[in-house]
């Protein structure tokens, strides 16, 4: 079956000389239907730059693109009518009402009426108010704005970008339920993020960006399988060279460090085998958290160690 | 498609059309309320006969040419206009396209199913309206004011030059919007095309005051040179000025758009 997103070879530098910069280099990459795609990095890892290529914003250096067969710089109008779009930062005009912003892109894609019979009801169910003015919303209600925008027309595609970042968790709750509901539709979703757990519960696979290349596409049940975490640990300082040596002969832990009292490390994998561990060594205080996905990333792959 | 570009245009920007439209209104009747009867034109023609030529010509006042109330009304309205309705073309100019590129709505914009040839030219074509809105608002001042004065005003006269202004509005309208392709940031495209029009006028004003040496020629490179309000006042509108400043709009809008469909957006 032909995929809905098609990147061949697609780089984009920025500027000419000494002074270019490679934001994208020679990514490829197929997004089937109905697939929740995580399209995850650090900021500055490309992520916006191959969202604004598929939505012909910006034009590639070199590769090629397309959306349901048709090419995103040639055939855009076409590509954009079954696409919908939530930029990071959504920026619109600030003296409009969100209702009337609603009208003018349902009449762009023509048919409007249908779609602002939805956009009310995701607005209702959002708690959003679109009589307002776009000045007058607050960052959460901004990106409720989006959402409708994005929604509206239930489109079979769906790209975000960092559509998560500044929601709030019950917002997030309706975010990933209309995500889900639109891979129930057999819709196609690509987001991107730079926080693993904020898009994990809902994406199907994810691809690892790091410095404008793919590094990694993984299915998501398999990247956490091998949960990585980060952990603190405090134990007396009499007792911390045992304890480090007991950490180091697991075979999950990884990069330890050694501070006054205080020992760090990153732990991939079952917990099983750490608590068994822990419960034989004098633990004053323990911190258990998750890491950015930077760390997600050098714990899997090593510093600039290519996968794929 | 329904020319939602179009609409929404007029709509973000007729409020600032009709404010422009009114002033300029208000500006005209007020000069006409301070126009003089024919005694004091009569004065006023001494005055400026005993001025140099250039020095009367920088004036919009045609040295070969009787000194009557329209040829003075339009001096007084005209030279003035140019300048004020500048900052209205250039203000219009910036906002088809590097107003909401720097604000990133251009991207928002771009991602819907609308080309960026019919975003670009409806917004000509909204500005184009507006344009005429603030014109003829502009003239309905001067007609108010002629009701108030002794002289007789030839209304239909001023009301083409009042309209012989439009295509060199326009035209600043266009180069703005070309500047702001080509430039993208607002503050750029608003300093750059406030220079050209400067140097436009000044082009035309020096030109047409000094007829000698290298100036009458560098005044052909000016916009302005095709938009002499005195020239319209004295023998009506003339075509093949307004002919060719449409073509260089027409080929100003053309490399815009060549420049607008190829290059990166938001950057």
């Amino acid at each position: 079956m032909q995929p809905v997103i098609d990147i061949q070879r697609l780089s984009k530098q920025y500027g000419q000389g000494r002074k270019a910069f490679t934001a994208l280099h020679d990514l490829t990459l197929s997004v089937h239907q109905g697939e929740v795609f995580g399209y995850l990095g650090p900021n500055g890892a490309g992520k916006s730059t191959t969202i604004h290529i598929l939505l012909d914003i910006i034009r590639p250096t070199a590769g090629r693109a397309s959306i349901f067969g048709r090419d995103v710089s040639r055939e855009s109008v076409e590509v954009h009518k079954r696409v919908g779009f939530m930029p990071g930062e959504l920026a619109l005009w600030r003296g409009e009402r969100a209702s009337q912003i609603i009208r003018d892109f349902a009449q762009l894609r023509g048919n409007s009426t249908p779609q602002l019979r939805y956009a009310d009801e995701l607005a209702q169910r959002l708690n959003l108010d679109p009589s307002k003015r776009i000045r007058e919303y607050s960052t959460g209600n901004k990106r409720k704005v989006g959402l409708v925008l994005a929604l509206m027309h239930k489109p079979d595609l769906l790209i975000l970008d960092e559509p998560t970042s500044g929601l709030d968790p019950l917002l997030q709750h309706t975010f990933n339920q209309l995500m889900l509901e639109a891979k129930a539709e057999g819709r196609t979703v690509f987001l991107s993020s730079h926080v693993l757990s904020e898009v994990q519960s809902i994406c199907d696979r994810v691809g690892i960006l790091r410095g404008g290349e793919l590094q990694s596409v993984e299915n998501v049940q398999g990247l956490l399988a091998n949960g990585v975490r980060k952990v603190v640990l405090q134990v007396p300082l009499e007792a911390q060279a045992h304890a480090a040596a007991c950490l180091e002969a697991l075979p999950n832990v990884r990069d330890l460090t050694n501070g006054s009292a205080t020992l760090r490390f990153t732990y991939v994998g079952q917990m099983q085998p750490l608590v068994e561990q822990l419960a034989h060594l004098p633990v004053q205080d323990l911190l258990i958290s998750e890491p950015s996905l930077e760390e997600v990333f050098l714990a899997f792959y090593g510093d600039n160690e290519k996968v794929n | 498609m329904a020319w939602v570009i179009f609409r929404q245009a007029l709509r973000h920007h007729w409020r600032t059309a009709l404010a422009w439209g009114v002033g300029m209104g208000l500006l005209n009747l007020l000069t006409m309320s301070f126009f003089p009867n024919l005694d004091a034109l009569r004065q006023f023609e001494q005055l400026f006969r005993a001025l140099p030529p250039a020095l009367m010509q920088t004036f919009g006042l045609n040295v070969n040419e009787q000194f009557t109330p329209d040829s003075f009304l339009a001096s007084l309205l005209f030279t003035r206009i140019v300048l004020i309705l500048a900052v209205y073309g250039v203000l219009a100019g910036a906002s088809i396209t590097a107003n909401e590129e720097e604000a990133g709505i251009m991207s928002v914009l771009l991602a819907q199913p609308v080309s960026r040839t019919r975003i670009f030219l409806e917004r000509v074509l909204a500005h184009a309206v507006l344009t005429a809105l603030v014109l003829l608002l502009s003239f309905s001042g001067l007609m108010i004011g002629s009701l108030l004065i002794e002289l007789e005003v030839n209304l239909a006269r001023q009301f083409e030059a009042t309209l012989g202004f439009y295509p060199a509005l326009m035209m600043m309208i266009v180069s703005t919007a070309l500047l702001g392709v080509v430039l993208r940031r607002r503050w750029l495209v608003l300093g750059v095309a406030a220079v050209f029009v400067l140097v436009s006028y000044f082009l035309d004003t020096l030109g047409s005051a000094i007829s000698e040496g290298i100036m009458p020629t560098l005044r052909q490179f000016s916009f302005l040179a095709y938009n002499a309000a005195s020239d319209v006042v004295a023998r009506g509108i003339q075509w093949g000025d307004v002919l060719l400043l449409l073509a260089v709009m027409v080929g100003m809008v053309l490399l815009a758009l060549v420049g607008w469909q190829q290059r990166d957006v938001g950057l």
